[in-house]
């Protein structure tokens, strides 16, 4: 279990104060794996370098397990060393001067009492063999490829057993075709061990699909917390619909509220009148902006019976993406993005009819 | 105390991670050092009467005394023609034979980098001994040869003048630079030279309008840096110029110290060496300066290149001759002079008559105890040197680099002020110190470890150049990753960074030991009889002008430096670096 409580991480320069991260709180619970999302210089690497002990907040609380490891009104900052914290970096931070087999003892070695050198050996092949690297112990740690590097990270932040997991973009470093595979099978892992994970991403995918809970993070806060499918569907703000995933975002003002369904408004837009399904309250006259994933526009064959939630438009460039086609379209002065099958026949300059279902329409205060 | 809470006192004890406290009292004692030793000088130049004396008060009349002496002037006026003459000679041997060597197919690369690594380290006293046998007016061979060959009745060269002394120093400085400039050579992106080309121009005409101007941050750094080690000589001019008394700076100051008669004015000496740390610190920060200056004319673009390489075609066998003639006249000539004048009772011409005196006899009654000594001393010097420094450099480095704590950057700033200051001027303000300010509070003088001290402080600069930039290199996260699986700061220093580093930390310190072995800057004013090395011994025997002993000892010293020069080439080979001072 990790628990941060108003965390505040300011850095001062010469006249200059920065605020990393502002006054964050989030917990993970037991066995929970928890993603910190958010573009570079969010603040997410420096909360989770807080949690690890090797940041020190300007205030706040963090609890790890049932030990409070940072509280300065308590007067508590534990040394990362003796945090109990397991912890793979973006780089990995393999050494270099030894042996895969030394890198996993590393850990080992420094409890307090010391284990046997049975034990150890026992320890660090277990470990070895959980990320699927045995037999490659006495391999100099340079002589190892970028995704079994990375398993030796996991195996040495894991032998110890930790009470707890931080994972620093710990595939950015990898191909592409390896990461998709590295994504399962490291979720599956931690799932297997039960271990609680904080897991700090700039890729979308890499939250929506390993994760229990994600935090989208901007400017030191989050913005957002939710299931990943909470996440992508009902985004709470047009960052969050931007950020994570493809969307398209229109700014419109509501004018009308359905009488005696407050669920239903209507939003007057440069494209068309939209009928969008709400699920907060909104007042007429305010300011919104609408989102909608491009996969959820569609591109109607018949004309409509009625002008509602319809808009006219000329595709203006196609681009083949292998598995679909994305399909640039101009309706006045905005251009949408929608996808489509590749089989479905468009060409450039085509004109077309483009309609969106009301269910699908984000409404979001501007 | 009672029996559990001395459990719970040493369970926190345990916990508590005492290397940053370590580390931060090693690179404070190193700063704290260097500090004192240049507070002496400045305290002793406006103080009157004996320091250590209670009545003593404060005064200008040193700085009125020196700064109203026309001899002062004098002597400025010397060290900076020394110094010019020695840059002038030293960049035009120093420059072409780096561009030969980086930019043209120029035969045995390896072999020169390597004659130019040894001519950095053999003593500059050595040199000096051996071009006094060379163009001494009375006793040069080259002299004596010309006088009878044309009759003459003047020796036609005096290198006891500052224009000889100049030449002797260029010559001995030019390793430096070829050093240097190759290396900007090197690091130039040489698609800028072939632009020049295929636009029509000649090579020597790419040479002038694109080469020159791309690289000369680069060759003015070298120079600014060239100009400072000669206004600092020691060696040089004290060997070949005292016994003339052709004064620069540093021997000036020497002799004001131990004056021939009279009482050394302590006074005088402060206020010189203030004078001379005011004008190196310029000098340092021009250098920095330039430095800084370099990636402007973006020299390093990084990306994958290989210089092009000229052919020499027909100039090959001339180059050849040249840099041949550079080596004999440079190293091999001193050397063997000194080999000669060892087996002499006094230099002579070679000649039949000369061959029957050779004998082993300058060899044979050497003060035997005194070489002993001598030789206990240096290799004392040389074990203990290079490892308090770089002792001292690893934690400086850690704090600068790896720690957070404030003001860290004066750590690095007090490493690197013993470049600025003229070695004469530490070796003057640690004696000041022991004698005036320590005394039998601290009876460090005349012992080894006065040496031990100096020489580290001095070498402080090079060896935290060397491991700051080793560690800055080894990516944080590799510490990091050390303190989240359980090891303190200490155990990330003892397991993680030391052996990442030890590559460097074994180059220099065998830089450093051969430096020590060739220092006579430092220890002539330090050593007393009791902890002279070697080469301080070689330096009594000059002053009481024992030409042939002190041949002979240098021969032996030079014999002594060649295994330590294998042991330095075989592990400079796999660290791939080029020596620097």
């Amino acid at each position: 279990m990790i628990r941060i409580e108003n965390l505040q991480v300011t850095y001062r320069g010469r006249g200059t104060t920065h605020h990393a991260v502002r006054n964050l709180s989030l917990s993970v619970a037991a066995g929970g794996f928890y993603a910190l999302l958010g573009p570079s210089g969010c603040g997410k690497t420096t909360t989770l370098r807080a949690v690890a002990g090797l940041e020190r907040p300007t205030s706040g609380r963090i609890v790890v397990g049932d030990v409070t490891v940072f509280s300065p009104e308590e007067g508590i900052h534990v040394e990362p060393h003796r945090r109990n914290i397991g912890m793979v970096f973006q780089s990995y931070a393999i050494w270099p001067h030894m042996t895969v087999f030394e890198n996993v003892a590393f850990p080992l070695r420094r409890l307090r009492p010391r284990p046997s050198r049975d034990d150890i050996r026992r320890r660090v092949l277990a470990a070895l063999a959980l990320v699927q690297l045995q037999g490659l112990e006495e391999r100099p740690a340079p002589f190892l490829s970028g995704g079994q590097q990375q398993r030796l990270a996991l195996a040495r932040a894991l032998v110890f057993e930790p009470r707890v997991l931080l994972l620093d973009e710990p595939l950015s470093n990898l191909d592409a075709k390896l990461r998709e595979d590295m994504r399962l099978e490291l979720r599956d892992l931690v799932k297997r061990l039960g271990i609680t994970t904080l897991f700090v991403t700039h890729e979308q995918v890499e939250a929506l699909t390993m994760s229990d809970v994600v935090g989208v993070m901007r400017d030191g806060v989050i913005v957002q917390e939710g299931s990943p499918r909470e996440i992508y569907n009902v985004p709470a703000q047009s960052f969050v619909a931007d950020f994570v995933g493809k969307t398209n975002l229109i700014d419109g003002r509501v004018i009308r509220i359905e009488d005696g369904d407050a669920r239903i408004a209507y939003v007057e837009t440069p494209l068309a009148e939209l009928r969008c399904v709400v699920d907060r309250p909104f007042t007429v006259g305010q300011d919104v902006t609408v989102a909608v994933r491009p996969e959820h526009v569609e591109i109607l064959t018949s004309s409509p019976a009625a002008p509602l939630n319809v808009a006219a438009g000329v595709i203006e460039s196609l681009v083949f993406l292998g598995n679909m086609l994305e399909c640039h379209v101009r309706v006045g002065a905005q251009v949408l993005r929608l996808q489509r099958n590749t089989d479905q026949s468009l060409a450039v300059g085509q004109p077309v009819t483009l309609g969106f279902e009301s269910t699908r329409l984000r409404v979001m205060p501007r | 105390m009672t029996a559990p809470s001395v459990a719970a006192f040493v369970r926190r004890w345990n916990g508590l991670d005492l290397g940053p406290a370590l580390m931060l009292s090693v690179a404070f004692v190193a700063a704290v050092c260097v500090a004192v030793t240049l507070a002496v000088i400045l305290w002793l130049s406006v103080v009157d009467g004996i320091p250590g004396d209670v009545r003593y008060n404060y005064t200008l009349a040193h700085f009125r005394e020196i700064l109203f002496d026309g001899f002062t002037y004098r002597v400025l006026g010397n060290t900076l023609a020394f110094s010019s003459i020695s840059l002038v000679f030293a960049m035009l041997l120093g420059l072409p034979l780096a561009w030969l060597v980086e930019r043209t197919d120029f035969p045995g690369k390896p072999v020169i980098f390597t004659f130019m690594t040894v001519g950095l380290l053999v003593p500059g006293f050595a040199v000096a001994l051996g071009w006094v046998f060379l163009l001494h007016p009375r006793v040069g061979i080259i002299n004596q040869l010309l006088m009878s060959a044309f009759g003459l009745s003047e020796a036609p060269f005096n290198v006891a003048t500052i224009a000889g002394m100049g030449v002797v120093e260029g010559l001995s400085l030019s390793p430096v630079v070829f050093i240097m400039t190759a290396i900007v050579l090197r690091a130039m992106d040489s698609s800028l030279e072939e632009a020049a080309r295929m636009n029509g121009a000649t090579l020597w005409e790419t040479i002038r309008k694109v080469t020159l101007p791309l690289a000369r941050p680069g060759i003015i750094a070298a120079g600014i840096y060239v100009f400072a080690i000669g206004f600092a000589a020691f060696d040089i001019p004290a060997v070949i110029g005292l016994s003339s008394r052709i004064y620069t700076f540093s021997t000036y100051v020497f002799q004001q110290m131990s004056p021939t008669e009279g009482i050394p004015q302590y006074g005088g000496v402060a206020v010189l060496s203030v004078i001379m740390v005011v004008l190196a610190a310029g000098l340092s920060a021009w250098y920095v300066a330039m430095q800084r200056q370099a990636p402007r004319y973006a020299v390093v673009t990084g990306k994958g290149y290989r210089p092009t390489i000229i052919p020499l075609g027909r100039w090959k066998a001339f180059s050849v001759a040249l840099v041949v003639v550079y080596f004999v006249f440079t190293q091999l000539m001193p050397v063997v002079m000194l080999v000669w004048a060892s087996g002499l009772p006094f230099v002579q011409v070679p000649s039949a008559q000369s061959f029957a005196q050779l004998s082993w006899r300058n060899y044979q009654t050497l003060p035997a105890d005194m070489i002993w000594a001598g030789t206990r001393n240096t290799l004392i010097l040389m074990v203990l040197v290079p490892t308090l420094t770089l002792t001292l450099s690893l934690a400086t480095s850690w704090i600068v680099v790896r720690s957070r704590i404030p003001f860290r950057g004066v750590f690095d700033f007090f490493a690197f002020l013993p470049h600025t200051v003229p070695g004469i001027v530490f070796s003057i303000a640690v004696w000041l110190l022991a004698l005036f300010v320590l005394r039998d509070k601290v009876p460090i003088y005349g012992t080894i470890w006065i040496l031990v001290i100096v020489y580290s402080i001095v070498r402080l600069s090079y060896g935290t150049r060397m491991t700051n930039s080793a560690m800055i290199q080894i990516h944080r996260e590799l510490d990091e990753s050390a303190l989240m699986s359980g090891a303190r700061v200490s155990g990330v220093i003892r397991y993680v960074l030391v052996p990442l580093l030890m590559p460097t930390l074994l180059y220099s310190w065998i830089w450093i030991a051969l430096l020590t072995y060739r220092e006579l800057t430092l220890p002539v004013v330090l050593a007393t009889s009791d902890n002279q090395p070697l080469s301080v011994v070689v330096w009594s025997l000059v002053s009481t002008s024992s030409y042939g002993s002190a041949s002979a000892v240098a021969v032996i010293m030079l014999l002594l430096m060649l295994p330590i020069l294998l042991a330095y080439w075989l592990v400079a080979r796999r660290v791939g670096v080029v020596g620097n001072t």
